[in-house]
């Protein structure tokens, strides 16, 4: 019997995943050791075929990263979701749908349009966008489809763990291949980073006031913030409070608010919801014009909170009454 | 009957692509299409985003080089909001692009472009990846690369939060000031000794000007590099570097032509035998550079033989007008007719003269396996 199977496989994404990957540095040689790859497109040569020709069941697990928006991407998560024991969302968007969600703010067609067609670099008189189909003098071309939202991976196929993050620092994704390869298996589901939030080994939280009491939000060009105290105290909006831990505070250390990449807590269904409840709460007013001025200094709030879990989140999207 | 192979997906590069080639009835290629299998609309949905936050949204773009979007964004915001970075911002900025070239160039030749070179086109594709690289050039040398990216990821990751994602961004500069330990911790990653970043104040880090030259320079000719890894024989020293750049062209030229008669033979021959047509009547040919081009590089490779110290050298440098000359150019009219360096010349000309003192060997290997 060879070495356990393992395939990477990225969708709409951005290669970070991959990159975090390529960061387990000396790691990667641990990794290998113990497995063998039989996909990974951003760094070996094995083409879909090669993975169709694995019988189900052969490949132990599947990391895959980015949200869904197109056909091809649906079809290849299917194929290895038949073909692995086990399927691990990598990354934020698999996780949540991610950045690309933001997407579903707006109506297919307005997305396409704004890049093929508005945008002031480009130069497409005849307005043609991407086909499905193109017969160019009897030559046949197929491109996949691109679906009307993005989605996130357990909207299309079956999920068994999900490793957050924008990107998923090294150290978890190794440790979710090792858990796996030594049997050290957590219930489904679980999400394989810190179950607190990020508050708890934040290097500021120290200077984190028991209750914060907030008059005025402050956008980070708006304000000089003291890097040694807690963001929050300051005016800043950071979503420490009801983010997932694990992530080596990284914003932080760069002196910048955590943005939630790493996805909510695990109780919590609609990571936007609680952002924003939690923002509401620190809203040190009382008379209700006065707190909707407060809130109002938020700009963009729902880009802000569901920055990174849109697709996940209960609306999904802006919902298009005219297509009901 | 006409033919249509379909590569996909393509591999090795970072994005989703696809590939359908069409011969004609001839066997020659008559159309081949290039399609991107991947559309997200960054163009849309940046719309409505508040306009700092474009820094850390616009280089999820591409997790490879997330960096050059960060910063390109980072100056947008400087124009927009009509500010000027402090110097100590803007240098920080460059260091930190720089840095993330370094780690880039790497990435490329060792995990994504390189297999095929070192490696070789025709081995099996289970092996034309960086596991492949690894298991030519040895685990040790494998180690060593692994190690020098992962080191000045690090850099990165001190100025800017993330060894992958950048944060620091902001308009009229950065988040983040390098703090004394951060300076100490980063010239402990970068080659020790031939530049340090010394000190920060109002009109910028010291040190880093040359820092960005000499280091862009040290990675392309693959200083860094174990030679044997870059298939470029003997020799570790900075005076061999020319001899090694040289090479490396002639090896890349040769790789083109053996890819170029792989193709024709492996591929689009056997098409046409089993359709009963001549071998050999597709040609296939890479394109070669221009003579600006070459002018450049004759320029360059002259600079960074004038940068080095010879003192370390093996073997003599070449000086500009032999550079020169091997790409087909004249002496160089006025300023630089400089001696042939030899082992015993005094301190080279684009260094600080008290900083010699402090120099030591660039961290390179000195002895490759």
């Amino acid at each position: 019997m060879g070495k356990p199977k393992i395939a990477l496989y990225w969708c709409s994404s951005c290669g970070g995943c991959e990159e975090s990957v390529v960061d387990l540095a000396e790691d990667i040689l641990t990794v290998v050791e113990a497995v063998e790859i039989v996909f990974w497109p951003v760094a070996m040569d094995f083409k879909y075929e090669d993975i169709a020709a694995i019988p189900d069941g052969g490949i132990v697990a599947s990391l895959i990263n980015g949200a869904i928006r197109m056909e091809e991407q649906a079809r290849i998560a299917k194929l290895l979701r038949q073909k692995s024991k086990y399927v691990i969302a990598h990354g934020s968007c698999a996780h949540l749908g991610g950045v690309v969600g933001l997407a579903n703010f707006y109506k297919k067609n307005a997305v396409l349009d704004r890049a093929y067609k508005e945008v002031p670099t480009i130069h497409n008189a005849q307005g043609i966008l991407p086909k499905e189909k193109t017969d160019d003098s009897g030559r046949e071309i197929e491109l996949s489809a691109f679906h009307d939202t993005v989605k996130a991976l357990d909207q299309v196929i079956d999920v068994d763990y999900y490793i957050p993050g924008c990107p998923p620092p090294p150290n978890l994704i190794k440790n979710a291949i090792m858990s796996l390869l030594e049997g050290r298996l957590p219930p489904k589901g679980t999400v394989l980073a810190e179950t607190k939030a990020l508050c708890h080994t934040c290097p500021r939280r120290e200077s984190k006031p028991d209750k914060i009491m907030i008059r005025e939000f402050k956008r980070v060009w708006e304000t000089e913030w003291d890097p040694s105290r807690c963001f929050l105290d300051q005016g800043i909006i950071c979503l420490g409070p009801v983010t997932r831990g694990g992530c080596g505070e990284r914003c932080i250390q760069a002196n910048m608010p955590c943005k939630g990449c790493f996805g909510a807590l695990e109780s919590v269904i609609d990571q936007g919801a609680k952002s924003a409840s939690f923002l509401a709460s620190i809203i040190n007013a009382e008379d209700p014009e006065e707190i909707s001025q407060i809130a109002a200094s938020i700009p963009d709030p729902a880009g802000l909170f569901y920055r990174f879990s849109l697709p996940s989140s209960i609306l999904k999207g802006k919902i298009d009454k005219e297509a009901k | 009957m006409s033919k249509h192979i379909t590569i996909d997906p393509i591999t090795r590069l970072e994005g989703h692509g696809k590939i359908d080639i069409f011969l004609d009835e001839k066997g020659s290629v008559e159309r081949a299409y290039f399609q991107v299998p991947e559309f997200r609309g960054f163009e849309k949905f940046s719309e409505g985003r508040a306009c700092e936050e474009m820094p850390t949204l616009t280089q999820k773009i591409c997790g490879v080089c997330p960096t050059a979007h960060h910063i390109a964004s980072s100056k947008t915001l400087d124009a927009l909001f009509n500010v000027n970075p402090p110097e100590a911002a803007k240098k920080i900025r460059e260091l930190m692009f720089n840095a993330f070239m370094f780690e880039d160039h790497m990435l490329h030749f060792y995990v994504l472009g390189g297999p095929d070179f070192v490696v070789g086109p025709d081995a099996p594709k289970a092996e034309r990846n960086i596991l492949g690289v690894i298991g030519k050039v040895g685990v040790d040398i494998g180690k060593k690369v692994i190690d020098m990216r992962n080191r000045v990821r690090g850099v990165n990751a001190t100025i800017s939060g993330s060894s992958l994602y950048p944060v620091c961004g902001l308009p009229g500069g950065i988040s983040k000031p390098l703090t004394a330990e951060d300076i100490t911790s980063i010239n402990e990653i970068i080659v020790p000794g031939l530049v340090k970043v010394s000190t920060i104040d109002e009109k910028g880090v010291s040190g880093v000007e040359e820092y960005s030259g000499t280091f862009l320079q040290q990675l392309i000719t693959g200083l860094l590099c174990p030679p044997e890894a870059l298939g470029m024989g003997k020799g570790s020293t900075e005076a061999t570097a020319s001899v090694r750049q040289m090479l490396y062209e002639r090896m890349i030229r040769t790789f083109q032509f053996r890819i170029a008669n792989m193709v024709r033979q492996e591929v689009i021959n056997k098409i046409l035998l089993k359709n009963g047509f001549e071998a050999n009547i597709v040609k296939m040919k890479f394109n070669s550079v221009t003579d600006a081009d070459e002018a450049v590089k004759a320029k360059w490779l002259g600079d960074l033989l004038r940068g080095y110290d010879p003192k370390r050298g093996e073997e003599k440098p070449f000086t500009i007008d032999e550079v020169r000359a091997m790409f087909g150019y004249g002496p160089k009219e006025t300023g630089h007719k400089e001696e042939v360096p030899s082992e015993q010349t005094e301190e080279p000309n684009v260094e600080e003269e008290e900083e010699n003192e402090n120099r030591e060997e660039p961290s390179q290997p000195d002895n490759p396996v």
